[in-house]
């Protein structure tokens, strides 16, 4: 479960994040859609801890971020900003995230499709295998919250789909997820709850929509 | 334990890692293709001090530049975006390559020394120092150019602090230092020249590394008295005790930079 208590970020006196309170419930998915500039990536980074909040507080499960480590370890983080180490192999790249994280690499193989790519190095992989490298680690320590930004980036529709699945089969393990999108499908698919957000303020939640309805108010929110 | 030993056998595949083992045996092929065709040039040219003269210069650009890159790096990357998103907490990753880097370097170090006796004829005490004062440039100069790298947020800044970090504390500084340190009364300009000399690890260690192998016709009159001090045992301890110091705040700087939340 994610608490936020006026969780807010600025930078001088202009807030890129108004303070905002929200709870999301544990197994639940959020998408985090808005056009580039709307806060999605600063309320990820919030949460991450990775940033300072200016204004309120987040708690997870209970803990805050100042308690780093236990606070770090309930969270799995898939940037959206990232270049892995050239010369390195799959499989080494994961067994490096597995030592920060003290944790194995071999069950999260199979379920993001990189078994039969652990020899090849990370530079020679296409943006596509890159994101799902980039969610095995998330997944490394099959943590309790998982925060993806833009985890369909470069991603075919058919891996689309598979992450789809993926989410579903951690949400239903009882894992909050919280992800930002461009892509309105993706959002419209995958998640129980849609914040749109615009200048730091969520101006609108979708939920409880059927998939054709909730799309076509998400065209209208951005415009189209 | 296991980060460190990831760490060592990373930086022991890296190509860069062994710039300073590429130039080391092609000086000592120089040095030693001079001295086999013309023995008299082993005692006109001091081996010794012009290993060391151009260690002092080289060792420091090659391993500020190293680890400055290779911390911008990691900041251009994104990578310490997620890596201060783990349990294991970024100070202690800092210590963990730190300590994986001088590890790799020990070991090239160790190599060329080793091709060394191949090369040229050098006493063993004078092989000793030379070790223990590359070893040790390495160390501060790995220090100092990790705290760049923590500093810089892209590679190109990196590049340019190590560089201007080299030329200043490196290239020019005896010159800074001189320059100074002359718009003093005289009666207060060795122990000015000593104050200043403290702030810099790298260039005490050159100059007590050049006390011990007895060249000190390489220093000007200020140094005089500081040479004799130099080589003794409290000297010895001095230098000693800024380097580490050096190391240790630089460490530090870097963990505290890079630790919190931004």
């Amino acid at each position: 479960m994610i608490e936020m208590k006026k969780l807010g970020k600025r930078y001088d006196d202009v807030f890129v994040l108004q303070p905002l309170s929200e709870v999301i419930g544990k197994g639940r998915i959020i998408a985090l859609c808005g056009s580039n500039g709307a806060g999605k990536s600063t309320l990820l980074s919030l949460l991450t801890g990775a940033a300072e909040q200016s204004e309120g507080e987040v708690l997870m499960n209970g803990i805050s971020p100042s308690d780093k480590r236990r606070y770090n370890l309930q969270f799995g983080y898939m940037p959206d900003d990232f270049e892995f180490v050239h010369g390195l192999t799959v499989e080494k790249t994961l067994e490096y995230f597995a030592v920060l994280q003290g944790h194995e690499v071999a069950d999260q193989l199979e379920r993001t499709g990189l078994t039969m790519h652990l020899k090849k190095r990370v530079s020679d992989l296409s943006k596509g295998m890159r994101q799902r490298l980039l969610l095995a680690q998330a997944l490394l320590s099959s943590p309790e919250v998982l925060l993806l930004d833009e985890p369909t980036n470069g991603l075919d529709p058919a891996w689309v789909v598979t992450l789809g699945d993926i989410l579903q089969e951690e949400a239903d393990e009882g894992t909050t997820i919280v992800f930002s999108t461009h892509q309105l499908d993706a959002a419209a698919k995958l998640a129980d709850e849609i914040w749109l957000m615009r200048e730091g303020v969520i101006k609108e939640k979708l939920s409880g929509l059927a998939y054709r309805e909730t799309l076509d108010r998400l065209h209208i929110f951005f415009g189209n | 334990m296991k980060l460190y030993r990831m760490e060592t056998s990373r930086f022991l595949s890296q190509w860069e890692s062994y710039g300073m083992l590429i130039f080391w045996i092609s000086l000592l092929l120089i040095l030693g293709s001079a001295e086999a065709a013309l023995p008299i040039a082993a005692s006109y040219t001091n081996i010794s001090a012009t290993l060391m003269t151009t260690e002092g210069f080289v060792i420091p650009v090659l391993i500020l530049m190293v680890t400055a890159m290779h911390w911008s790096s990691e900041h251009e990357a994104g990578r310490l975006r997620l890596y201060r998103t783990y349990a294991v907490g970024l100070p202690w990753m800092v210590i963990s390559k730190y300590v994986a880097f001088m590890t790799a370097q020990t070991l090239i170090l160790l190599i060329a020394f080793g091709l060394m006796g191949l090369f040229v004829r050098i006493p063993p005490g004078e092989w000793i120092t030379l070790f223990v004062y590359s070893l040790l440039l390495v160390a501060v100069s790995a220090a100092i150019g990790t705290l760049l790298g923590a500093v810089a947020k892209n590679r190109i800044r990196g590049l340019m602090y190590a560089l201007t970090v080299f030329v200043a504390f490196v290239l020019l500084w005896p010159t800074i230092l001189v320059s100074t340190v002359t718009h003093l009364p005289y009666p207060l300009q060795e122990d000015a020249m000593i104050g200043l000399l403290l702030l810099n690890p790298l260039e005490m260690l050159r100059i007590g590394a050049m006390a011990i192998v007895s060249s000190n016709d390489v220093f000007g009159e200020l140094y005089t008295g500081l040479l004799g001090w130099l080589a003794e045992p409290v000297g010895m301890l001095c230098i000693l005790s800024v380097v580490l110091t050096g190391i240790f705040f630089s460490l530090l700087g870097t963990a505290k930079l890079l630790g919190g939340a931004r």
